[in-house]
C-alpha cells in the first residue's frame, strides 16, 4: 500500500518517539531481551520507511539522505513550514 | 503496528513485589519492568509508551470541582 507522504511522516515519527522511550528504558533495563529485540523491530522498521520516504518523496535529512537529479533539497517543504507537518489529533490516536 | 505485550502478559509483574535487605529510615522504590506498550501512534498523542506512566489529567475549568464533567 503505497503511503501519502504525510501519513509516512508521521509513521516515522511516532516510531522514533517509541524507539527514544524504548532507548530510556534499556538504559536502566539492559538485561531486557524481549526489549532489546522490541527496540532492534522499530530501528529496522523506521529505516526501511525512511528509505522509502527518500525514494518516494525527496530528502528528509539535509545531509544523510541521497538525491536525485536535479538536486531535491531545495523543493521540499521546510520543516518549519506548516504544510510540512501533520496534524495531531485524538481521532487518529 | 501491534501494541506490544509480554510473552505472558497476565503472568507479568510490572514492579518488582519483594524488596531485601532493607534498612530502616531508608526509601525505596521498587524496580519496574516492562509488560506492555501503547501502539506507536498512541504513544505519539500520550507522550508515554508506558501505560503505568500514563495519567489522564483532565482539563479544570472555572467554577467545576476537579474531576467533574
Amino acid at each position: 500500500m503505497e503511503m501519502s507522504r504525510n501519513e509516512m511522516l508521521k509513521r516515522i515519527t511516532e516510531l522514533d518517539f517509541f524507539i527514544i522511550d524504548l532507548h530510556l528504558y534499556l538504559n536502566t533495563h539492559p538485561d531486557d531481551s524481549e526489549a532489546i529485540t522490541l527496540y532492534n523491530d522499530c530501528v529496522m522498521q523506521v529505516k526501511e520507511l525512511r528509505d522509502q520516504y527518500n525514494m518516494h518523496y525527496g530528502m528528509l535529512l539535509a545531509n544523510n539522505s541521497t538525491s536525485k537529479q536535479p538536486w531535491q533539497w531545495i523543493d521540499n517543504p521546510w520543516p518549519w513550514q506548516k504544510n510540512y507537518n501533520f496534524e495531531l489529533t485524538e481521532g487518529n490516536s | 503496528m501491534e501494541t506490544y505485550t509480554a510473552a505472558m502478559p497476565d503472568k507479568c509483574i510490572p514492579q518488582e513485589t519483594v524488596l531485601e535487605n532493607v534498612k530502616l529510615a531508608q526509601a525505596y522504590v521498587p524496580f519496574q519492568f516492562l509488560c506492555s506498550t501503547f501502539s506507536p501512534e498512541s504513544s505519539l498523542m500520550k507522550g508515554t509508551i508506558f501505560p503505568p506512566l500514563w495519567d489522564n489529567y483532565r482539563r479544570r475549568t472555572e467554577g467545576m470541582v476537579y474531576g467533574d464533567e
